[in-house]
């Protein structure tokens, strides 16, 4: 353990790798680091628009963007790294949406991914396998949806169905630092389409209750 | 730019021009920075609780949650406008994230804080970063007893972007210590501004830069 400490690291969960074992890793992956020298490595194509990717835990996220249409997304490639020295393996998956993405917010650490589709695309989420409440065919209010991030799927630890709600006259702001999952809480600043004013509100993304409205920003009316 | 941190009380209200963001610090508690309006130069950090038994029903009313502890970030004189903030991730870069043998013990992580700041001389826009300590932020500090807040430089590197900006700096050294030979066959022809270094997931990610994109990451885990 003390090795680990004077390192910044932890010791992962229990497996049939010995503490003695563990510790030979350690000094392996400190020798890697100080001289760059690594078993294997892999090679990730990076699609259009040729960005960064989006980092997650141990996984790097791709949104498939529609070709030669920035900003309109409907897949994702997910590549985690793999590292025999830390006993992790690598995968890449894809996973494909039959709507487009309005924004999306990632914990690979839960196995989520947390999705906005965008209200103009004339594809309908109606065959993805989340029973739709009526309020989101009629208002058109916001659904913000939890798949795994591992297949896509209505995450299993989402107690309504892999689905949050947003009030009517709210919609997400978009931008840095506006959403963000920890733990059991996924917040999101949202804008009014009545009002001036950006609100941060925070869900139980298990439970689907409502921890935190509040507004940050309001600008009064003169 | 000093980076002093003072501890204050201060009434939740954003600047002009100056957008609403917010972070989690963990499962307990959130932060939402603002810029007062006769303080341009200042930043506050209001850090609130997240009350796991309260929640909402229906149309209640939005309550105004009390912040548990603030601080503020001075910066100098010279600036006059802080017209953009943003966090980013602490990314745990060298030891990964769990699961995994080992992973890099999230509570040593650094909150990163990037501004956007008018000077006043010259009447430009520069970035500015700050990273404090998450521990920093968490813990019951005594009155105006400063947390540790350290600058850094930024070099904004429009390909890898905000994203991967506290990776990127993490790998600045690696630019200069790796190798053509530690280089993967397929880049060692390619000239060494076209790449571009990441350390974060327990990988050392290189980006090969061309006709204006990122085309390819190799990595090393």
């Amino acid at each position: 353990m003390l090795a680990l400490a004077t390192r910044g690291l932890c010791d992962g969960p229990p497996s049939p790798v010995t503490p003695a074992s563990r510790l030979e890793l350690v000094k392996a992956y400190d020798e890697a680091w100080r001289t760059f020298s690594w078993s294997r490595h892999l090679t990730l194509d990076l699609p259009y628009p040729h960005q960064a990717p989006y980092v997650s835990g141990d996984t790097l996220v791709l949104p498939v963007h529609e070709p030669e249409v920035k900003g309109v997304i409907r897949s994702f490639i997910m590549q985690s790294i793999p590292s025999p020295l830390r006993g992790v393996p690598g995968r890449q998956w894809r996973i494909d949406f039959d709507f487009f993405v309005k924004l999306f917010v990632m914990d690979a650490t839960q196995d989520l991914l947390v999705v906005l589709p965008r209200h103009d695309t004339k594809k309908s989420v109606s065959s993805l396998s989340i029973r739709l409440p009526p309020v989101y065919r009629l208002t058109r209010s916001y659904s913000i949806f939890l798949f795994t991030l591992s297949a896509g799927q209505p995450h299993p630890l989402s107690a309504n169905g892999g689905v949050l709600y947003l009030e009517q006259s709210r919609r997400p702001s978009l931008g840095n630092s506006k959403h963000e999952v920890y733990g059991e809480f996924f917040g999101m600043v949202t804008v009014s389409r009545d009002a001036l004013d950006d609100r941060l509100f925070i869900w139980n993304w298990k439970t689907g209750i409502i921890h935190v409205k509040m507004v940050l920003y309001f600008c009064e009316h003169t | 730019m000093s980076e002093t941190l003072i501890w204050i009380a201060q009434p939740i209200r954003v600047g002009s021009g100056h957008d609403a963001v917010f972070s989690f610090l963990d499962d307990r508690h959130f932060v939402v920075p603002s810029v007062p309006s006769e303080r341009p130069n200042k930043i506050i950090l209001n850090v609130y609780r997240l009350h796991h038994h309260h929640h909402y029903h229906g149309q209640q009313q939005d309550t105004t949650p009390i912040p548990v502890r603030s601080y503020i970030i001075s910066l100098a004189d010279a600036f006059t406008a802080v017209s953009s903030l943003r966090f980013f991730p602490d990314v745990s870069a060298r030891g990964g994230a769990s699961p995994g043998y080992f992973y890099a013990d999230a509570s040593k992580r650094e909150f990163g804080i990037q501004i956007e700041a008018t000077s006043q001389p010259t009447d430009t826009v520069t970035v500015h970063e700050l990273l404090v300590p998450f521990r920093a932020l968490m813990g019951m500090a005594p009155k105006h007893t400063p947390p540790p807040c350290r600058r850094v430089s930024v070099c904004y590197e429009p390909y890898l972007g905000r994203r991967l900006a506290y990776a990127s700096r993490l790998a600045a050294e690696c630019h200069s210590k790796v190798l053509v030979e530690k280089l993967p066959p397929a880049l060692r022809g390619v000239r060494a501004r076209q790449l571009r270094f990441a350390v974060c997931c327990g990988a050392l990610l290189v980006f090969e830069v061309s006709l204006g994109g990122l085309w390819y990451a190799f990595l090393w885990g």
